[in-house]
């Protein structure tokens, strides 16, 4: 039997439900690892809340006859656009959790280094993700800014509630991962953290 | 922090006019011209003195990150620092971020070691930590030992003389906006030596045995732990060697890591328990 006439507005919309499908498979496995606690499964869980509403969204604009009778107008190709936007930066997003496993990254430390931040740092609503990378340098990313930025592009900033205001990712060279005492790095990354936050 | 750094403004003034007299590159056949020759020399004037600028304004942020730095810690981050970039330091080779490793390790090692403006922690260093942190002083302090290659050479030359003045208030405004929340030398004279012989005898220095007659103890803060950790493996101390019985140094440098590390952790689940 001929496919129906016009079809290609179900097919992008499929294609664009498959692909958050095979993001929750990922996002599912990231889950199951474990972490340090809080950043890494904070960050997990804004990527699967989100990638949740995409997906049941799409969901329903394939059981919305009116839009599957054309072929895909400007509104729904916009509309379909940020949110595969939106997938590819979750998907891009869980780089900063690979790393930061309990085997695999200095997990120790973590504990002391939030008592740390809590200590001097004004701002409360914090977290951070400590993760060991092939980049042989310490390095602190503050990330929230970025989040925001792109939630608000697609319209999905109402996701970010309950997110910690201040979020950073901690690198350390993975190589040194075990040896805690190095990590004393970190407190320059703080410095810098402490200017930002004073000025 | 700012306003107080001059520069050379005749050092300056001769690097606008090299500016000026570089040449252009030039097309086949044509003639070659110079930058002063395209641009007029207010022009060049002010990209040399906004590229300055933000050497500087990024310097008095990395200088000022270090100086923090060892007031949340205390000497643990000069050895970790030293520990970590030493064999990679670029000492005379700054970017337009970072000043050259020279001047953050003799920025550093004054901090921890003077009185008054700063740290003070050589009142209360055993002999071979001051001796180590010294000899880094020493080495930091003497002339450039090797050629600057890099292209921000001629700028950096000016930006260090800058610096100069403003690195006493670096100090004096890290001490000052971290008052009260310091790590300072009297918690860690309090604690280290007892945690350094936990780590001797091969135990995880996660308590202080404040009064050895009521068996009364205390959790040991993780600033403690880690300065701990850096002064044994400083002090050239075998003991937790020989109770290893290893004599191969990175051996028993991963297993007093570890040790440290430890420490940490049942420090980290003591908290807990308690609360």
């Amino acid at each position: 039997m001929q496919r129906q006439t016009p079809y290609l507005t179900a097919h992008l919309l499929q294609l664009s439900l498959d692909r958050s499908k095979a993001l929750r498979v990922e996002l599912q496995r990231l889950r199951s690892q474990q972490y340090p606690p809080t950043g890494p499964l904070l960050l997990i869980e804004l990527a699967i809340r989100t990638n949740e509403q995409i997906s049941e969204e799409l969901s329903a604009m394939l059981a919305d006859p009116v839009l599957l009778a054309a072929i895909p107008t400007l509104e729904v190709e916009i509309n379909l656009r940020a949110k595969t936007n939106l997938l590819a930066y979750l998907h891009l997003l869980m780089q900063y959790v690979q790393g930061a496993e309990i085997q695999y990254s200095p997990s120790t430390l973590v504990l002391p280094l939030r008592r740390l931040l809590k200590k001097h740092l004004r701002v409360r609503d914090f977290d951070f993700i400590v993760r060991a990378s092939r980049w042989y340098n310490y390095s602190i990313l503050p990330l929230i800014e970025g989040i925001q930025e792109v939630f608000s592009k697609a319209d999905y900033s109402s996701l970010l509630a309950g997110f910690p205001s201040q979020f950073f990712i901690i690198d350390c060279p993975v190589s040194e991962k075990r040896n805690v005492p190095i990590h004393c790095m970190f407190a320059h990354e703080i410095g810098t953290l402490y200017i930002k936050d004073m000025t | 922090m700012l306003p107080l750094i001059s520069v050379d403004e005749s050092a300056l003034e001769r690097l606008i006019t090299t500016y000026a007299m570089q040449p252009v590159e030039a097309k086949e056949g044509e003639t070659e011209v110079t930058a002063g020759d395209i641009f007029q020399k207010w022009r060049i004037d002010h990209a040399v003195r906004y590229r300055l600028q933000m050497i500087i304004t990024q310097w008095v942020e990395e200088l000022t990150a270090d100086a923090l730095a060892l007031c949340l810690i205390g000497p643990a981050y000069f050895f970790s620092f030293v520990y970590f970039a030493g064999p990679f330091a670029s000492m005379d080779n700054p970017s337009y971020s970072h000043p050259p490793d020279r001047m953050r390790i003799e920025f550093m090692c004054d901090m921890l070691l003077s009185q008054g403006d700063g740290l003070a922690y050589n009142k209360v260093l055993k002999e071979t930590t001051r001796d180590y942190i010294e000899q880094w002083k020493a080495y930091a302090s003497q002339s450039s030992t090797t050629t600057p290659v890099a292209e921000i050479t001629p700028y950096s030359s000016i930006a260090a003389q800058a610096f100069e003045p403003v690195l006493r208030k670096i100090m004096i405004e890290a001490k000052s906006i971290t008052r009260g929340r310091r790590y300072t030398p009297r918690r860690f004279q309090r604690d280290v030596s007892s945690l350094y012989e936990n780590l001797a005898n091969g135990i995880p220095p996660n308590e202080i045995m404040d009064d050895w007659a009521t068996g009364q103890s205390r959790i040991a803060e993780a600033e403690a732990i880690l300065n701990a950790g850096w002064v044994y493996l400083i002090s050239g101390d075998d003991r937790y060697a020989k109770l290893l019985d290893v004599s191969d140094q990175w051996t028993v440098t991963n297993k007093l890591f570890d040790l440290v590390s430890k420490g940490l952790e049942y420090a980290e689940i003591q908290r807990r328990w308690g609360r």
